[in-house]
């Protein structure tokens, strides 16, 4: 909690770098959005339908007739959505150097010009991390399809355990996901706060550490998916309580809906920072005792 | 007194005659079979004989029959049904797996061997490597009004299920297992197509007595009444009968659960395995919903009996298919209420109990008749009984009905083919969307026409006239045409016998403010256009986008409430309404009630001045939101 409620702070202090993030995220989302969302104005504006959209339902009849006299607008935003995808992940990995940095430097004001010549720095290794953490992916994946087979034969034909065994199957996939995401983030923040220049080495930090404080990581990524869950639930009562069909409501409903998404953004950042504050808590002292300095750079 | 005695002798004989007269049957009863069978459950193997009994009821003379052997469709992937089904064979691919039925043996009452005489045809397409239909030569004519009898040996090797028959462990689905003689015309001619993947069946009706043999703990049900049901060793013997039917089907397995109930003098057996007994008392009353309906809108379901099964894990396959006085449904394990996807299979197939059982048109070629008035009927049930908005889903942020369900199927695909034509010769998705969802629309959007209290009316008249009949679609048509007095045939030209797009458009709604006055005017002109000093020109444009031609209403609507109603026939291409009052037009719409749910684009039917901005705005906010949710997701990710 100690470690949590410095890294919310930090987020705060770091709050020129939350806006950029934010920033950063929509851009895509509105470049996808904009010709849709003009098209379905043209489409259904003035429609006496229109309004159905309200309710909700993905089957309303101007959201229906959109999806089917709209095609070529449609195939568009499904061409360009993956490839603004692929291209946010890579300008994200890109900056994660930079963030990972910057909330390694205590006390420091956040500065663009640091964060694009830190993030340029550590890009390269953070690839080639993301290509290995891809085999751990692969390995999992080719795990699942004997898995499945077992799992199958096991259940036979009874529904119920067809049904508990998916699910189990799920949630054993989601926990293995969650634990090569934390090793492969502190391989990440090994690079930046070790100065490691070793992919291999920065991975066998991230495991290493993983597997020395399991129930810390774990607890921590806990934490913010508990907060994440209480605050979606806060954000859905109160959307739901948003008359949007007025003018108003509207205005509201706009502002409440990207206060949530700046809010994600900020979980994003305090969820960076308190990895790399817990790796620093940790992993420091302990290189010091095993180095018997503190000079432990390669 | 000898004279009046001879009277009183002549009336009694008169009386007799009377007495002694057959009870007029349902059917004609043309087509009747006497079947025993054994089932080796080791080998998924029937083995058995068949005794035909066929009248020729037209007055041209058949000098061979034709008969129906469907579990060939199964034999190998070089069939029409394989053929046309495409995708992946993997259930078949094993040699145990593939299906097939063979006559040993055939004779007629004569005892002429008629074996050699049997050849395969292929009269759809032509594919010599199918064998589900077969012609065999008659020693002698079967003379109009006469009859034959024919005495078959068969064996039937039962699939793995593939499509609706077949065996998965120890379960049996037991469909298009025997010979099964096609329809002889009245010109002549047999109707007995081949087994395709898009087509189901046509025949005749008759009396069926089946005698099947199973192991003994196996359980059994299927059409009909079980006559008896007797244990001796390992064997057990369960005779079926049934009258005014025109197939048999039934189902065995060790791991059945049956339970039971009388509903309307109907005994209702739902056959079902253990993980299914959550969905009992949801398929109980989905039937006695359908059969409520049915009583009101058809006429009363006349059998003893019906059968419902719930195919077991494994077996889906069976599932979703009609047999005279017996259904396959499916289920899930627990499938949450409100999705009822239970419910809306059982209203379904039951339906067929009516539109393929009793009412039986050829399937083959105007499939629309069975599953397209099917379809309709169950998009009223589960309306009525289950909510219009959400007959089918019903979540918080997922609604789908039957309307918004056909009309999302139709909509895209509205040129794309017709209804009338044989089902076997639709490309793509174009037999469900126009045996199914399309005549679901043109049915609906005649009851919308012509009322509901009519369109009740000509059902009950064609289920009346045409139950345990062949109708076609032209006596349906002539049906509407004669209890609603009118000729509706130009309906049925443009959305049944061709695809006309329907679709009308409010294309522009405009009003603007009326210059000032100038130039030469009367006295009395000048003084009223003084008086009305903001006055405005409205114009409304209404546009027939689409071929089909249909009247239609559309309302005007100004912006101090005021509206005007007008009826246009809908013919011109284009329609324009002008005027000039105080007044602007909010919006103007065609179809304001959604009549004429054949109509491709609702949206295009009303038009405002003026853009919805906070709808557009809220379609903005919803979609920015999405794609920024599937960006953060990324970020969590990387």
């Amino acid at each position: 909690m100690k470690i949590l409620y410095k890294s919310v702070k930090e987020t705060f202090y770091n709050m020129k770098l939350w806006i950029f993030l934010y920033i950063i995220q929509i851009v895509p989302a509105l470049l996808v959005s904009i010709p849709v969302n003009s098209a379905f104005a043209r489409f259904a504006g003035k429609s006496a339908v229109v309004d159905s959209i309200f309710n909700g339902n993905i089957f309303s009849v101007p959201l229906m007739e959109f999806n089917v006299y709209n095609k070529d607008i449609l195939s568009y935003a499904g061409n360009l959505l993956p490839l603004l995808l692929i291209l946010f992940y890579f300008l994200y990995l890109f900056l994660k150097g930079g963030i990972i940095y910057r909330f390694s430097e205590r006390n420091k004001t956040f500065e663009f010009p640091e964060l694009m010549k830190k993030s340029a720095e550590y890009f390269p290794n953070f690839i080639k991390i993301a290509l290995v953490s891809v085999l751990f992916l692969l390995i999992l994946f080719l795990l699942n399809i004997p898995v499945s087979i077992l799992l199958k034969r096991l259940a036979g034909d009874s529904e119920p355990l067809i049904v508990l065994f998916l699910f189990c199957r799920i949630l054993l996939n989601i926990c293995f996901l969650i634990i090569i995401k934390a090793a492969f983030d502190y391989a990440q923040i090994s690079t930046v706060i070790l100065k490691k220049k070793k992919v291999f080495k920065s991975v066998k930090n991230g495991w290493r550490f993983f597997s020395q404080y399991p129930f810390k990581v774990l607890g921590l990524i806990f934490y913010f998916f508990l907060f994440f869950i209480v605050f979606s639930i806060i954000y859905y009562l109160i959307n739901m309580l948003i008359p949007v069909r007025y003018a108003f409501g509207s205005i509201m409903s706009i502002l409440f809906r990207q206060i949530w998404m700046f809010v994600k953004a900020g979980l994003l950042l305090t969820l960076i920072s308190a990895e790399v504050n817990l790796f620093s808590e940790y992993e420091i002292p302990f290189l010091k005792w095993w180095y018997g300095t503190s000079n432990n750079q390669e | 007194m000898k004279k009046l005695w001879c009277h009183v002798f002549a009336v009694l004989i008169f009386c007799s005659s009377l007495t002694a007269q057959p009870a007029r049957t349902k059917s004609l009863r043309n087509a009747s079979y006497n079947i025993k069978v054994t089932l080796n459950a080791q080998k998924k193997q029937l083995s058995g004989t068949e005794i035909i009994t066929w009248k020729n009821i037209t007055s041209k003379p058949a000098t061979d029959i034709r008969l129906h052997l469907y579990m060939n469709a199964f034999k190998n992937n070089y069939s029409t049904f394989l053929k046309e089904a495409g995708g992946s064979l993997k259930l078949l691919s094993k040699k145990e797996r593939w299906g097939w039925i063979k006559i040993r043996k055939i004779t007629d009452s004569y005892n002429n061997n008629l074996t050699d005489k049997l050849k395969f045809i292929h009269p759809d397409d032509n594919n010599s490597e199918d064998r589900t239909v077969a012609v065999v030569k008659l020693a002698r004519p079967v003379l109009p009004g006469r009859k034959i009898i024919l005495n078959i040996d068969f064996t039937t090797q039962l699939p793995a299920i593939y499509a609706r028959t077949g065996y998965y462990k120890n379960f049996f689905m037991i469909a298009q297992w025997f010979p099964k003689l096609g329809v002889f015309q009245k010109n002549g001619e047999w109707n007995c197509h081949q087994f395709h993947r898009n087509s189901e069946f046509f025949s005749d009706y008759g009396i069926y007595d089946v005698t099947v043999n199973v192991p003994a703990e196996f359980k059994v049900a299927g059409t009909g009444n079980i006559v008896s049901e007797v244990k001796k060793g390992l064997t057990k013997t369960v005779v079926f009968h049934a009258e005014d039917i025109h197939d048999f089907a039934w189902t065995a397995s060790p791991d059945f659960l049956i339970k039971e109930i009388n509903y309307r003098g109907t005994n209702i057996k739902l056959v079902y395995e253990k993980d299914h007994s959550s969905s009992v008392k949801r398929t109980f009353t989905a039937v006695k919903h359908a059969m409520d309906f049915f009583n009101s809108w058809a006429g009363p379901y006349p059998y003893k009996n019906l059968t419902i099964l719930h195919p077991p894990t494994g077996a889906f396959r069976a599932g979703g298919m009609e047999y005279p006085q017996f259904i396959t449904a499916g289920t899930f394990w627990n499938i949450p209420a409100n999705l009822r996807f239970t419910e809306l299979v059982t209203v379904h197939e039951f339906g067929h109990q009516y539109w393929y059982g009793m009412v039986g048109n050829n399937e083959f070629e105007e499939a629309w008749l069975d599953e397209g008035i099917n379809s309709y009927f169950e998009s009223k049930i589960m309306d009525k009984y289950y909510g219009e908005e959400s007959s089918i889903i019903n979540l918080k942020f997922l609604k789908v009905g039957e309307i918004v369900n056909a009309r999302n199927t139709y909509i895209g695909n509205t040129r794309r083919d017709k209804t009338l034509r044989p089902s076997w010769t639709y490309t793509g998705g174009g037999y469900s969307i126009f045996s199914y969802q399309k005549p679901v629309l043109m049915l609906k959007t005649l009851e919308n026409i012509i009322g509901t209290d009519l369109m009740q009316k000509i059902f009950r008249t064609y289920f009346e006239q045409w139950k345990f009949r062949h109708p076609g679609t032209e006596n349906f048509i002539e049906i509407v045409n004669k209890v609603t007095g009118k000729d509706y045939n130009w309906f049925f030209d443009q959305f049944l016998k061709n695809s006309l797009e329907l679709d009308y458009k409010v294309a522009s709604v405009t009003s603007k403010k009326m210059p000032k006055p100038d130039g030469i005017f009367s006295d009395s002109t000048k003084k009223k256009l003084k008086k009305n000093s903001d006055l405005y020109y409205s114009v409304v444009k209404i546009h027939r986008k689409g071929e089909a031609v249909m009247p239609v209403d559309v309302l005007i609507v100004f912006d101090n409430s005021d509206s005007l109603r007008y009826k246009w026939d809908g013919k011109e291409r284009w329609k324009k309404y002008t005027f000039i009052r105080d007044n602007k037009i909010l919006y103007a719409e065609v179809d304001p009630q959604n009549k004429l749910l054949l109509d491709s684009n609702f949206t295009n039917n009303s038009r405002f001045t003026e853009k919805n901005r906070k709808a557009t705005t809220f379609f903005s906010i919803s979609l920015i939101c999405f794609y920024q949710n599937l960006i953060q997701i990324l970020s969590f990710i990387a």
